[in-house]
């Protein structure tokens, strides 16, 4: 049953068969339908000529250009025929290639930034822009595994110093570490980056110029003071034109094949015929989140 | 000392800002006049660098003829963006950001057919017109790039590439991609804020054998417009160093401008990346071999995707964590075995011995360079956390089936290397004063900098004469390190009579990693015969282990949840910190010492795709590892 199935000459004969079919259907429909306009234009002419230019760097003879043009009208002719009996179905390489020209168009279709544009980007993205909050954090650690129990009455004591002393020496409290203990001049993603988001989290509701504490990260707790140098400042746009302007461009060939796909998503419903209980099935169960 | 000059020290040492020129022995003298004059300003006279910057210099884009074949659409400029913190849509189509931002970054396209990609892509009548790059641009129309991009490397590894498609220099082609490598970095430096270096990488693959290089560029586009890259390929390039190191001598000249290399991958190369018999001309290296490389080379990439370059378990066989992610089947496209007589020639630690050989024979260390960790990814992604690694290539993106697939098939029938196999490493730490084009690649010039598989540990390694046992307990060791010694990367000589040298080591966790292992100091010296030796010293390490009969610390145990790829910082230190001399010091011995730095068990990569995905990987699959650091050496010489 299986084994005829598989027989190549069988498969041969099959598709000979259909190449009989789609022969006489060629035949019949190509030599009754001899009516069908085929215009090469002027447009289409010089469209030639400039990509022999381009690849050859001289422009082309009449003869060659004659070549030129016969050639698109075969390649024409035969592109034609083949669309109307549906070769361009389920080609890969025609698949993909038309999916980067439509995505393409949606590029182009975005290029050109106005002043106007960048105002309106400038003033939906303002945050991103302003120059961040700058301060001045001063920490104590307590390493864990030197207190143990008593570590909170080791934080409660040295606060109590602090406080009653402010201009105290903070690197002379706590327990020596490779931890900065004082950052002079820093923007909240410093902190971040030098001490974890522990501690950075903590710089927005700190108590101006007051010692608090304790706060965790994951190298033990802290003590902090902070001082505000310069509060978080918006831009102007003039000195961040080249940054927004890059945003912008960025944000549109992002965006501009997605809107494209999305529009004329809407042509279509869609239908997904999932065989009920498959091995599929199970696979996208399985699948967290 | 009063505490407000304690504070005002402090202050002074360790606050982060901008600064000027940063050479750290001169700023040692700098620093021992503000102790003890006290000028009123306290941002006057801290030279030295009190914060390491992140990054990866070396990566790879769709410009990359390779990447592009695999995938790969992300441009140069989707590139910096995402090294930036920003959120992209990787090739594969799934939306990526970094866990945290990298401080900089060089992206690295092969010179060689810089764009090629591009153009094969644009289905040019060029393209369609040679046979080979018709027959590639159909399989990547068809879907099927991973198989051309497997012919484009192995074609460009026997010198088969089509001449009549390869963008070469002087082509319009290769201008284009070339300046637009340029202004996608010019765009993305952020002087203070974002480095973004100028580069590429020269791909030498002579018989298939890794000898490739990075090329860093210091200045900006002023300068590096006014030349091409240098390529492999005859009669324009060359694919021997030798060769590279002219082009680079010819562009100072020319332009006034800095370059430096940075090779990587002598795991791949055979046994040529730190030969004493040169493969091109097949003779001992020479005087001028030896000088040119250590003028165009301080560092050396240690670790990255492609494996882990730190030491082999052959050569180290008493080193127990030798033996981590070890790539030895072949070189580079497999098509030659490995030999045990190659290995010597291939990894960090044989170099930098053989370096003290070549030092005493020809008066110039080759091989005395620092060390960095980069991605070599190939996916315009620098992302290599391990919860977060997106592959080698955009055909390794994170998918169910990528651990498992074939990575480099074996043409000769042997072990293939599997994609489970790729190491999700690693960055490069560099201690600079500034985030700047000018002072991280000085920090490179220089040296100092460590390599890291992956996580941000702060890692400071100083060698003297006078440090002692409670420099150790110092508030601040990086002040101490500076005054008294200098920092990785750096020179010890002229060994006082009856001295040891000393040694004042530190190390930080990552803010949001895994607790410490330990720090061991590895040692290499050149002895009295010429024969070379090493030896690995544990110096300080968590909890309270002590030594075994062996003089080893015992393992620090293993907390990893490999079904839900996770572990805790139950075991290990936050913070390890230590002075250690040598107690076998022979000051007539030419020696080296660098610092490894262990970080306790984590998750790989591997062990996150299974659970995501809710695989089964076979029995041979990895899923646990330890991270770790390794920090330019500190040389002694006689």
């Amino acid at each position: 049953m299986t084994r005829w199935r598989n027989e190549p000459l069988l498969h041969f004969a099959v598709l000979g068969i259909g190449l009989f079919a789609l022969y006489s259907l060629v035949s019949d429909g190509g030599e009754s339908a001899g009516s069908e306009e085929l215009v090469v234009d002027a447009p289409r002419i010089a469209a030639l000529a400039d990509q022999f230019v381009r690849s050859w760097r001289r422009a082309p003879t009449q003869a060659e250009l004659d070549g030129l043009i016969e050639s698109y009208v075969r390649d024409e002719v035969l592109y034609r025929e083949g669309l109307a009996l549906g070769l361009d179905r389920d080609d890969a390489v025609i698949r993909s290639r038309v999916r980067l020209k439509m995505e393409l168009l949606g590029d182009s279709a975005e290029a050109e930034v106005t002043e106007a544009d960048l105002d309106a980007w400038f003033d939906a993205h303002l945050s991103r822009y302003a120059t961040p909050a700058r301060y001045e954090l001063r920490q104590v650690y307590f390493d864990p595994a030197r207190h143990g129990a008593t570590r909170a009455d080791a934080v409660a004591t040295a606060l109590r110093e602090l406080e009653r002393e402010p201009g105290l020496d903070p690197a002379a409290l706590g327990d020596a570490t490779l931890l900065p203990a004082v950052l002079a001049d820093v923007t909240q993603a410093d902190v971040a980056a030098q001490l974890g988001e522990e501690l950075a989290a903590a710089l927005a509701s700190a108590p101006a110029g007051r010692w608090f504490g304790p706060v965790t990260s994951s190298y033990g707790d802290h003590l902090l003071r902070v001082n505000v140098l310069s509060a978080s400042e918006p831009a102007v746009l003039a000195d961040v034109r080249d940054a927004v302007e890059r945003d912008l461009r960025y944000s549109r060939a992002q965006t501009a094949r997605n809107a494209l796909y999305e529009r004329l998503r809407t042509r279509y419903t869609v239908r997904i015929e999932t065989p009920a209980g498959s091995d599929f099935d199970a696979a996208l169960a399985a699948e967290p989140r | 000392m009063n505490s407000r000059l304690a504070f005002l020290i402090a202050a002074v040492l360790v606050a982060a800002s901008t600064a000027a020129q940063d050479i750290g022995s001169a700023d040692r003298e700098q620093l021992g006049n503000l102790i003890s004059k006290r000028p009123y300003s306290p941002y006057a006279g801290r030279g030295f660098a009190t914060r390491v910057f992140w990054g990866d210099t070396h990566l790879h884009t769709g410009f990359s003829m390779d990447a592009g074949a695999f995938g790969a659409r992300l441009t140069p400029a989707d590139a910096y963006r995402f090294a930036k913190g920003e959120e992209v849509t990787a090739s594969s189509g799934q939306p990526v950001k970094l866990g945290r931002a990298l401080d900089f970054l060089v992206v690295t396209d092969h010179s060689d057919g810089m764009g090629f990609f591009p153009i094969i892509m644009s289905g040019s009548p060029a393209v369609l017109a040679d046979p080979i790059g018709r027959r590639w641009y159909e399989m990547i129309q068809s879907g099927d790039g991973a198989t051309a991009a497997i012919e484009i490397v192995r074609s460009f590894g026997l010198g088969q590439m089509p001449k009549a498609i390869f963008p070469a220099p002087g082509t319009q082609p290769y201008r284009n991609a070339w300046e637009t490598t340029i202004k996608a970095a010019e765009e993305a430096n952020d002087p203070g804020r974002f480095t973004a270096f100028i580069g590429y990488e020269w791909t030498s693959n002579a018989g298939g054998n890794n000898l490739h290089r990075n090329v860093i560029f210091r200045d900006d586009a002023s300068k590096a417009s006014l030349v091409e890259p240098f390529t492999t390929l005859a009669p324009l390039g060359s694919p021997n160093p030798v060769d590279l190191w002219k082009w680079m001598t010819d562009f100072e000249a020319k332009t006034g401008g800095r370059v430096l290399a940075i090779a990587h991958n002598g795991n791949l190369s055979n046994g040529r990346m730190f030969p004493l018999i040169e493969s091109f001309s097949g003779k001992r290296v020479t005087r001028e071999y030896v000088e040119q490389r250590a003028k165009w080379e301080p560092l050396y990439e240690a670790t990255q995707i492609k494996g882990d370059g730190e030491a082999h378990p052959m050569l180290s066989p008493s080193d127990e964590f030798a033996n981590f992610e070890i790539w030895d089947k072949g070189n580079l496209d497999l098509s030659e075995d490995k030999t045990p007589a190659m290995l010597e020639f291939e990894y960090v630690r044989s170099g930098l011995r053989n370096g003290l050989r070549l030092e005493r024979d020809l008066g110039t260390n080759p091989y005395k360079f620092g060390m960095v960790g980069s991605t070599d990814a190939h996916t315009g992604l620098t992302a290599v956390e391990e919860d977060n690694f997106f592959g080698k290539t955009s055909s390794a993106e994170p998918s169910a089936e990528r651990a498992e697939h074939v990575f480099v098939n074996n043409p000769r029938g042997g072990p293939p290397i599997m994609a489970w196999e790729t190491i999700a490493s690693g960055y490069a730490g560099v201690w600079a004063t500034d985030n700047t084009r000018e002072a991280l690649f000085d920090a490179m010039q220089r040296k100092e900098t460590y390599a890291t598989t992956g996580p941000r540990m702060i890692l400071r390694f100083f060698g003297g004469w006078e440090f002692e046992a409670r420099d150790a307990q110092s508030r601040l060791p990086a002040e101490i390190g500076y005054r008294k010694g200098v920092p990785m990367g750096g020179d010890l000589t002229a060994a006082p009579a009856g001295r040891a040298p000393s040694f004042l080591v530190a190390a930080l966790k990552d803010p949001v990693g895994a607790n410490l292992d330990r720090i061991q100091i590895v040692k290499g010296w050149l002895d009295a015969r010429g024969e070379t030796h090493e030896k690995v010293y544990d110096v300080v390490w968590s909890g309270d282990r002590r030594p075994g009969a062996d003089g080893k610390v015992p393992a620090v145990g293993n907390t990893v949840d490999v079904a839900n790829a996770t572990w805790t910082n139950t075991i290990g230190a936050p913070e390890l910190i230590k002075v250690w001399t040598d107690p076998e010091f022979d000051p007539a011995l030419r020696a080296f010492y660098y610092v490894r730095l262990l970080e306790i068990p984590t998750p790989r990569w591997t062990a996150y795709d299974a659970k995501y995905y809710g695989l089964q990987l076979g029995p041979e699959v990895r899923m646990i590892q330890q991270e770790r650091a390794y920090s330019s050496p500190i040389w002694y010489t006689p």
